[in-house]
């Protein structure tokens, strides 16, 4: 791990050091305790696949109630 | 994320944020007063596509036509660059290296923005402008040349890019006229005559579903999984590619605290995207199309990112099919209509999504084991600029639905039995108002596209990933977008014509 450049953290403002963790960017923030990836990989975390599931999900279910509105009012029209 | 914070009451003056709000809602108020009869900022420029290099720009009122291209210029620059010096001595930057550089972007933002309108490369009618072809690009080539400018100076001259970047501040630029954007929608929604507005309005509600919740998910998912995007980027990203484009990106950028620079290549890939698709899917749609003339329409909305590149792709296929099939001349007007009304309702939701997006992030993916997280955390993510745009959006809605229910009220009818003119009649000067707000939001558009090169070294994009930021955007607009766009439009838009051919 080596200390690659500074920059203003996202979260405080305040200045964040960027250190490189083999081929990944990790930004640090002392002051609020920021710390995330930037630059190459970042573990997928279950709630990311458990919303992006129940947003297709949920995506199918009200299409699927708008169509059936959709054509019933177009029959009407 | 957040320790026992309290409120500091002083980043209503000193956050970017907040300033971008102000600067909003000022300019929306007194562009307002137009409605009320004291028009005081009809002299805002505002460029026109030309021929003839004297007539390409000029003020947006005829009222104030006695100051002319040049007058109307110096005085737009003169109140902004006031306005603005007074946001950057409160956030405390440098005051006068500021106005020196706001001037000369502003100049170099301009000149781009007019080039854009040229009829050659802008007009979407190369007849109607008066010349033989046209590249149809839209006067939003302006944002393109806008950018590139700002590249070559970003990259080849660096040392003058770093004396420009005290007033190259793109995220403010862009966050006020979001705020100002709210207006341009605002109006819009009312006057959709009503008898389409209650069928459309319920498409309207299939096109959030579609780019929220499919896209979005599915950009998020291909960035992450497939490409190795980080969290920081993919949101983002997938914002751009799957809602409107620019004001998407940064207001998600804001919801899940990403680095500044993020929002903004985004932004730089959503415009060139959507010149890309202007060029060649309204063609194709009135190509293959033809016989479903609002699904092509509604395509448009669903799939060109921008709102201006929407518009203008839903404008070249009505001209396109109607051109070559004159039975569906009474069709004129709603197939454009088809991709406004798609697009406003997603443009709509922006708000509620960096809202949702801030709620997930805080509680969700941010959140240490056992952290407890504060309320307040969401409010401090939320994109204080969004309010501004809620607010414009609701003023400007109400008063106009005001408007036209009081103009029919004096003639003794309901709105619905207004004629047309006397449709456009009930709300012209609210027109004029938002017509004025809309300068002011195309003007801080140019400026965010040419700020964003300015501050966009290569190297950095490289380090970054810009390629590979590309390559999902490519792979995503034209692998599944447009396509799951098309096949939804078919769904609730086929056959929907025949109402307005009976």
């Amino acid at each position: 791990m080596k200390m690659a450049r500074d920059e203003p953290c996202p979260n405080c403002g305040k200045i964040a050091q960027i250190v490189t963790e083999g081929d990944r960017e990790i930004l640090r923030c002392a002051a609020c305790g920021t710390e995330r990836v930037i630059v190459g990989r970042e573990e997928i975390l279950p709630i990311e696949k458990k919303l992006v599931a129940a947003s297709l999900i949920l995506a199918l279910v009200l299409l699927g109630i708008l169509y059936y509105i959709s054509w019933s009012m177009i029959a009407h029209l | 994320m957040a320790k026992e914070r309290r409120i500091d009451w002083s980043s209503l003056w000193k956050k970017e944020d907040w300033w971008a709000f102000w600067l909003g809602m000022l300019l929306f108020i007194l562009c307002l007063a137009t409605a009320y009869g004291m028009d005081i900022m009809g002299w805002v420029v505002k460029a026109s596509t030309w021929v003839d290099a004297g007539k390409a720009m000029g003020p947006t009122s005829k009222a104030y036509a006695y100051l002319g291209p040049l007058g109307s210029f110096i005085v737009t620059w003169l109140v902004l660059l006031i306005l603005t010096t007074i946001g950057a001595a409160a956030m405390g930057w440098k005051r006068s290296r500021f106005v020196a550089a706001f001037t000369v972007i502003f100049i170099l933002t301009w000149m781009c923005w007019v080039i854009g309108h040229n009829a050659y490369i802008a007009a979407t009618d190369p007849q109607k402008a008066g010349v033989p072809w046209s590249l149809r690009m839209t006067g939003e080539a302006g944002y393109i040349f806008a950018l590139i400018l700002g590249l070559i100076i970003g990259n080849f001259f660096k040392g003058f890019a770093n004396w420009l970047k005290e007033a190259a501040k793109p995220e403010w630029f862009i966050k006020t006229a979001i705020v100002l954007l709210g207006a341009v929608v605002g109006i819009k929604a009312p006057t959709i005559p009503p008898e389409v507005l209650y069928n459309y309005l319920f498409r309207g509600l299939c096109a959030i579903v579609e780019a929220y919740l499919i896209y979005w998910a599915l950009v998020y998912w291909v960035a992450r999984r497939y490409f190795g995007f980080s969290r920081e980027w993919a949101a983002p990203l997938a914002s751009g590619i799957s809602i409107c484009g620019v004001s998407a990106a940064i207001a998600t950028g804001g919801a899940i605290r990403a680095r500044p620079i993020v929002p903004i290549m985004v932004s730089s890939l959503v415009i060139v995207f959507a010149v890309v698709e202007l060029l060649f899917l309204p063609f194709l749609a009135a190509g293959t199309l033809h016989a479903q003339p609002l699904v092509a329409g509604a395509w448009m909305g669903l799939a060109v990112k921008t709102d201006g590149a929407a518009v203008a792709s839903g404008e070249l296929v009505e001209a396109l099919i109607i051109g070559h099939y004159p039975e569906y001349e009474p069709l004129k007007g709603w197939i454009v209509n088809a991709a406004v009304t798609t697009k406003i309702f997603i443009d709509i939701f922006i708000g509620v999504w960096a809202f949702i997006l801030a709620v997930v992030w805080v509680y969700w993916i941010e959140r240490r084991p056992g952290e407890k997280v504060e309320k307040l955390e969401i409010w401090y993510r939320f994109p204080k600029f969004v309010i501004g745009y809620f607010l414009t959006f609701f003023i400007v809605f109400l008063l106009t639905s005001a408007a036209i229910n009081a103009y029919a009220a004096s003639l003794g009818v309901t709105p619905l039995e207004l004629t047309k003119e006397q449709f456009k009649a009930s709300f012209a000067p609210f027109n004029a108002a938002v017509g004025e707000m809309d300068s002011f939001r195309k003007i801080f558009f140019a400026l965010t596209f040419f700020s964003i090169g300015v501050i966009s070294d290569f190297s950095t994009l490289r380090r970054e990933g810009i390629g590979r930021l590309a390559l999902v955007y490519f792979i995503c607009l034209f692998g599944f977008i447009i396509w799951i766009g098309l096949l939804i439009s078919w769904l609730f838009f086929h056959d929907v014509h025949q109402l307005f051919l009976r």
